[in-house]
């Protein structure tokens, strides 16, 4: 087995352990945003399942879970679970709405897409993360080592493109940068934002580093993404398991209880709003 | 005396509770047949502050008061150390240097990181 068959196993074990341990505090405490926290990290932990699995054999629908799951919709209910820790007003509501409806929608346009997947492209020899899109050669770019390539016609154009899973134009791809852009507001700038509160005030060293490790893993992710889309997919799953480690190991030192936790907590809040 | 210091030590089965002077705090308890005069609820407000600065020193005259005779000094000097271990050290180099560092470094990778998917959606990124 290569190392990118194994990180995702590895990222798919923090990550349920992760899950389970939010899943408990909100029971614990009713709390809306482990809620979302904890339908994110169960996305994240799906989507990190899936690639384990691709690693070692093909299923249509195992990629559905990817593709919806890890790379579309699970920064943005991360993301809005930190925005329901730090703002409590009825907008964000409306925002939880919007996310379903969002999500839905990106499920719904997941499921137009399967009858389309490009099924003979499939290779276990390389990670999913660098095999799922079609795309375009610029003028003067070759195409990687044993990629298959197709000619046709994109946007009125006669176009060289490597061959990848969903074909060219596929609408569910134009769905994720509005899911990835929020998820990387609010769960970057909220984590961000919230350690500069603590630090500014002096109060609670435990939250401002529970923050910075938090933003740190979500960016690592997101980096890795990025990456990914610029046709470097190896390190994707790299980035999921620090992801998954970093921000486990934030949450943690955050929930750690500390000496009059409660007041200041409440006085940081108070301040935000 | 802070009264949020006495805030805290309202227990289950107490009614209300009356600064009456600095240094006492009289509880009005819920009777109950079943397991004493204060029943568990007393226990536990004693076993909370169960250390030198709280010690019960009499009973109402109806069984239904108690006083709480606190040690302002030890009360406060608990409440200083617990306030220290919940501030950021001074002349700390990883709260001085590296966490404003990480910060502004973690900003401004984020802004980027959201123009890229924005050049996405605009289409400048082909994908």
């Amino acid at each position: 087995m290569s190392i990118n068959q194994i990180l995702p196993f590895i990222s798919t074990a923090v990550m349920l352990w992760f899950t389970v341990d939010v899943f408990q505090r909100y029971f614990v405490r009713r709390n809306p945003a482990f809620l979302y926290w904890g339908i994110g990290l169960a996305m994240f932990g799906a989507g990190s399942f899936a690639e384990a699995y691709l690693s070692l054999a093909w299923n249509r629908w195992i990629f559905f879970v990817w593709y919806l799951f890890g790379a579309a919709l699970n920064a943005a209910w991360l993301g809005h679970g930190t925005l329901n820790l730090l703002v409590r007003k009825k907008w964000v509501n409306v925002v939880t709405g919007l996310l379903i409806m969002g999500s839905l929608f990106a499920g719904y346009l997941m499921l137009q897409a399967m009858p389309k997947l490009d099924e003979t492209v499939f290779t276990t020899s390389k990670p999913v993360s660098e095999q799922y899109g079609t795309k375009v050669l610029e003028t003067g770019e070759s195409a990687p080592a044993n990629a298959q390539t197709i000619t046709t016609t994109y946007r009125g154009e006669e176009v060289t493109a490597v061959r990848g899973l969903l074909p060219l134009g596929t609408p569910v791809r134009l769905t994720t940068p509005f899911f990835n852009i929020y998820g990387l507001l609010t769960l970057v700038g909220g984590a961000i934002w919230s350690a500069y509160l603590f630090w500014r005030k002096r109060v609670m060293p435990n939250r401002v580093i529970a923050n910075v490790l938090i933003a740190a893993g979500a960016l690592s992710i997101g980096f890795a993404s990025t990456l990914t889309r610029l046709g470097y997919g190896q390190f994707l799953y790299l980035g999921e398991l620090l992801a998954a480690i970093l921000m486990f190991i934030g949450f943690r030192v955050a929930a750690r209880p500390q000496p009059d936790e409660g007041i200041v907590q409440n006085t940081i809040l108070a301040s935000a709003d | 005396m802070k009264r949020g210091v006495f805030e805290r030590v309202i227990a289950p089965g107490f009614k209300d509770e009356r600064k009456v002077k600095q240094h006492v705090m009289i509880i009005h308890a819920i009777h109950d047949k079943h397991h004493g005069i204060f029943g568990g609820s007393l226990k536990f407000l004693i076993k909370t502050y169960a250390n030198s600065c709280c010690y019960l020193t009499q009973n109402g005259d109806n069984g239904n008061y108690i006083h709480l005779n606190f040690d302002c000094e030890e009360l406060m000097s608990q409440q200083n150390r617990a306030n220290n271990k919940s501030h950021i050290p001074s002349n700390s180099i990883l709260f001085e240097k590296i966490v404003p560092a990480a910060l502004i470094g973690m900003g401004i990778v984020t802004l980027g990181l959201i123009l890229f998917a924005a050049g996405v959606l605009l289409g400048i990124v082909q994908f």
